[in-house]
Parts: C-alpha cells; structure tokens; sequence
C-alpha cells in the first residue's frame, strides 16, 4: 500500500519537475529571435518551481526519516544491482529452463518487462539519494551568483556550477524519459489508488 | 595634486612674485648689497631657462616619434594651455572639483579620439583674446560625417544622419529643446576623465536639466574613445555608463523622479538579478533598439525590455555590442559558446557548451531510440498475439 502523502508528494513533484525541465530547456536553448515560451518568465517559473521542488524534497526526506518509510527503500535497494545484471542476462540469453519444463517460459519481452520495472526502482533510488539532491545543491548556487568565486581557470566563476546543474538537469530528462516509459509498462495504479 | 593660484586674483596678488621655475625674487636689501642679490636672481632665471630649453628641445625630437601633436602644434595648444591644463588650475568659482571644464586633463585627452585635434579646430571663435567674447564652438555634427575618403570611410558604420535623427526623436532633446545651449562640456563636467564622475555635485546635475541636450552631453569631446579603440568591455562598460550615470545615479532629481523607485535597483526590480545586470552591462545594451550596433533611440521605462533572449541566447546580441572586440580562447578551446563574455561571468543561454550539447543530443536520441525500441517490440508481440488467437 502506498500511503496518500506520498502519492500526494509524488505527484506535486512530478507536476514540478515538469516545469523545470520545459523551463530549463527554454533558458538553455533560445534564440535571440525564438524562445519557446517568455525568457523572463521562464526565469521566474524555474525559480519559483525550483525553490518549491527543493522544500517539498526536504519535506519528503523529513516525513520518510520520520515515520520510516525510508526503510522500504532500502528493502528494494537491497541485492537490487544483482537483480539487474540477473534480469539483463535472461533478457539476453534467455530465462534458464529447467530440464523437465514442459512450457515454453517465460517470452523475452515479459522478462525484458520484469527487468525495466527493476531499473523503475533503481530510478526512484538514484533520484532521491543523487539526482534531486545534486540539481538542488547546484540549483542553489546558481540561485546566489554573487557568492560565486570571482574567477575559475581564468573565467568567470559561474560556468563550473552551471555545467554541473546542466548535467544533473540531463540526467534528470532522461530520468523523466524512462520513469515515464516505465511507467506504461508497470501501471500508474499503485500511484493513483495506492496499490 | 599641486595646484596654482592664477596671478591675476586677488590672493595671487597677496603673494611674493614668483619668478620662472619658481626663481623667488626678493627686492629686500640683502648681506652684501643689491648687486649680490641681483645678480643670484639674474643665475637662478638663467639656469630656469637653460633647464626650460633642454625639455623643450628633448619634447621637439621625442614627440613627433612618439605620435603626439607636432611642436608647432604644441606651440598653438600652448596659448590656450596657458590657463586651460591640468586637474584643476583654472577656478571659475573657486570651489574644490568644480572646474565646470574649463582645464582639461592633457593625458586623458591625449589618449582621446581627439587628441591630435588643436584648441582652435573646435573652439573656432572668440577664443584667441582674452577675456574671450562672441564665442563660438563647433559641434560634433559640423565635423561628422567627415569627407575626406579615409575618414569618411571611418565614418560611414556610425550613419550619423540616422543617429541624428534617433536623437532628435528622444526626450533627451525633445524635453530641453528650448532651453539654451551650453558650451561643450560645461553641463556634464569631465565624464570621461577620471576624477570626473565621482565629485559631480547634485548642484551641477540639476543644471543639466536647464541645457538644451547636445551630443556632446554624453560624448564628451575632449575625453571621447571610440569602443572600437577601448575594446575591454570593462572599460568600455565604464565609459560609457559614466555620462548616464551623471544624470541618473541615484538619488537624482531629474530623472528617476518616482518616488515608488528611488534608485536604479528599484526601478530596474522587474529583472532578474537586477543589480548584477546593472553592474555588468551597459545602460545602453538594452536603452537603445538591438537592431543597429550604434543605435540611438533611447527607449524609456519598459519600451527598453527588448526581450531577455537577446542577450540570453546562442546569438547575444552582447557579441556585436559591450563584448565586440573581446575573446577567451581558453574558453573557445574548452568549448564554450561566444566564450569572449566569459571573461567577467556567465551569461545563461549564451555561453552553452558545445561538447554538453553533442552529449545532450547523443544521450536523449538514445534514450528515444531505446523507448521507441522497446514500444515497437511490444506493439509488435501484441499485434503478433492477436493475429494468433483464433
């Protein structure tokens, strides 16, 4: 059962993400002639989300430290990397048979399903212990230039971190990509209804 | 800085005479009689002009090699030199750092745009006697668009006509143009020497407000340098912010007079960052249409929000303005776009990174591939089961 609160958070943040990548995208790739949407309020719409993302992140962190939910996590984290290298050689080879099986098994396609609902938890685990936490701090810094060190290797001292919060928003749309798509194949029930 | 009284004053009247070099004459009977002391008077004017010459034959053979004005065109400067050198050695008022341009700062004009110029090329009437009288000064539009084929071929970028005309349709001149007409220089003060901007008295800003609006307002004659010979955006940034700052720093009664935005932070609020932008660019990147390089117009309030994308994006409208004639080519080599702007921050949109981008480009077409891939399969075993069932 997935308690409310965390659908709840799931979804906020979601929503959020969302915003943040249409406007990161926006920031990063316009034109002097063409911008997707409005350049200044895809600023503000970055901020604001961003600084809303951050909070309903610490909250999450908060509320799971609090009530142990954490813990279920680490349950799925658990062995979780040997499952997928386990997962990826059936998908690969094959699942192994058993010498006196009568039925065909499993298709690769349902395993080549079990093993992405496996890289879903990995996802969901890289996001909160690395993703999220590396495009807050970095989202942070951008957010107070003027604290930035003067220069880096001879250039103003922004670039390090803006490189850096570049990354972590790619990563972060791939996340979005494969979270998405994963989704389609495991079900948005358990999101929705709580199990 | 050392500074002299004139003679003619009343206070220089109150003083011992002082002779060439400093040479102290004394008319007191000294020890020894008058002959003694007229005759070290006499050795001390004569080692003066020695010492006077020797400069003034090292300047003949120097000057000309080091590129500077011809002696017999130091010999013209120097009537007008006279009174009108140096920081502050001509007082009209008499009061500190208000010499309302009646020195110039030979050095600073010197590395001018002007300063191979004679007084007199500008200063055409009225000035050769003194007290001077029915003076007249030529203005910049009498010289520019100049004829001769080189200078005219200088010229031409700048289309002096259309920047006449840009002018004369802000309210820079709409709004003084039945006030009088000042004399070069005397409304802004030296804004392009050094010491210029920072001892401008709210006295001497309010009297701009009362002059009819000429280019030399803000480009001042004396001091004026192309960006084109600055080429850092720094200086370039400080020079030519200098003349608006005169009028609209804070604080200013003729401008920025709502009381709701007391400063130029307030009223620039709307933008991000708002401090840092008003620190690193000029008033004019964005209080003057994009569409020109040498534009003029001076929109006002909001009507200069020309879109932030202009100068945040891949082609910064920054690279042919403030950022023109800089580079970074460790930024170049390290792949970033318009890198030049580097220098002094990071201008988002602006300086992306050409190896990010391939990695952007190459990570998320495979991830659509793998998606997409991995969609069609499963269409496909689908499509393949239905086709199955009887």
């Amino acid at each position: 059962m997935t308690p409310l609160w965390l659908r709840l958070w799931h979804w906020g943040i979601a929503v959020l993400f969302v915003i943040l990548t249409v406007t990161g995208i926006v920031l990063t790739y316009s034109s002097s002639s063409f911008a997707l949407m409005d350049y200044g309020r895809a600023d503000t719409w970055h901020q604001v989300t961003g600084i809303m993302f951050s909070v309903l992140f610490v909250g999450f962190l908060a509320a799971s430290l609090t009530n142990g939910y954490w813990r279920r996590y680490q349950r799925i984290g658990n062995g979780l990397l040997s499952r997928i290298r386990k997962f990826a050689s059936y998908v690969w080879n094959g699942a192994p048979m058993r010498s006196d099986a009568t039925d065909e098994g499993p298709s690769r396609l349902e395993l080549s399903r079990g093993f992405l609902i496996l890289i879903q938890h990995l996802l969901s685990i890289a996001s909160i212990v690395i993703l999220s936490p590396l495009l807050i701090a970095t989202g942070l810094v951008l957010y107070y230039p003027e604290l930035m060190p003067e220069t880096v290797a001879g250039l103003g001292g922004v670039w390090p971190f803006a490189l850096a919060h570049y990354w972590a928003g790619l990563a972060g749309v791939l996340f979005l990509l494969f979270h998405i798509y994963i989704a389609t194949i495991a079900g948005l029930r358990r999101m929705i209804k709580g199990r | 800085m050392h500074r002299q009284r004139n003679p003619l004053s009343k206070a220089g009247a109150q003083q011992p005479f002082r002779g060439i070099a400093g040479a102290r004459v004394s008319y007191r009977k000294q020890p020894g009689g008058w002959r003694v002391a007229r005759h070290r008077a006499r050795e001390r004017v004569m080692r003066a002009w020695l010492g006077l010459s020797l400069v003034a034959l090292v300047a003949v053979i120097l000057l000309p090699s080091a590129g500077v004005a011809q002696p017999q065109d130091l010999m013209k400067r120097m009537r007008c030199l006279a009174c009108h050198v140096g920081e502050s050695q001509h007082h009209l008022d008499g009061k500190e750092h208000q010499s309302k341009s009646s020195t110039i700062a030979m050095p600073e004009f010197e590395r001018g745009d002007h300063g191979k110029m004679l007084c007199a090329d500008c200063h055409s009437k009225g000035f050769t006697t003194f007290p001077h009288r029915n003076m007249k000064t030529e203005t910049c539009m009498d010289c520019h668009p100049r004829t001769e084929p080189k200078e005219a071929a200088a010229d031409k970028p700048y289309d002096f006509e259309r920047i006449l005309n840009e002018f004369e349709a802000t309210a820079h001149f709409t709004e003084f143009q039945d006030e009088k007409e000042k004399c070069c220089g005397t409304a802004t003060g030296k804004v392009g020497a050094t010491s210029g901007i920072s001892v401008v008295s709210k006295r001497n800003r309010d009297m701009t407000a009362k002059q009819r609006f000429t280019c030399e307002h803000c480009h001042e004659p004396h001091y004026f340098q192309a960006t084109a010979r600055i080429k850092d955006p720094q200086a370039i940034l400080k020079n030519d912010n200098g003349p608006c700052l005169h009028c609209h720093m804070d604080g200013s009664t003729v401008a920025l007079k709502d009381p709701a935005k007391p400063n130029l932070v307030a009223a620039h609020a709307y933008m991000p960052y708002a401090e840092l932008h008003l620190q690193g660019t000029r008033c004019v990147d964005c209080h003057s249409s994009v569409a020109t390089k040498v534009a003029h117009d001076l929109p006002k309030g909001m009507k200069a929000h020309q879109g932030c994308n202009t100068c945040h994006s891949i082609d910064s409208v920054l690279l042919g303005r403030l950022y023109r004639y800089a580079s970074a080519p460790e930024g170049t080599a390290a792949g970033f776009h318009n890198a030049g702007i580097m220098k002094d921050g990071y201008v988002m949109g602006a300086n992306r990174n050409r190896w990010t981008d391939v990695a952007a480009y190459l990570f998320v077409t495979a991830g659509l591939v793998l998606v997409g891939a991995h969609g069609g399969w499963r269409i496909l075993a689908r499509r393949r089961k239905e086709g199955a069932e009887p």
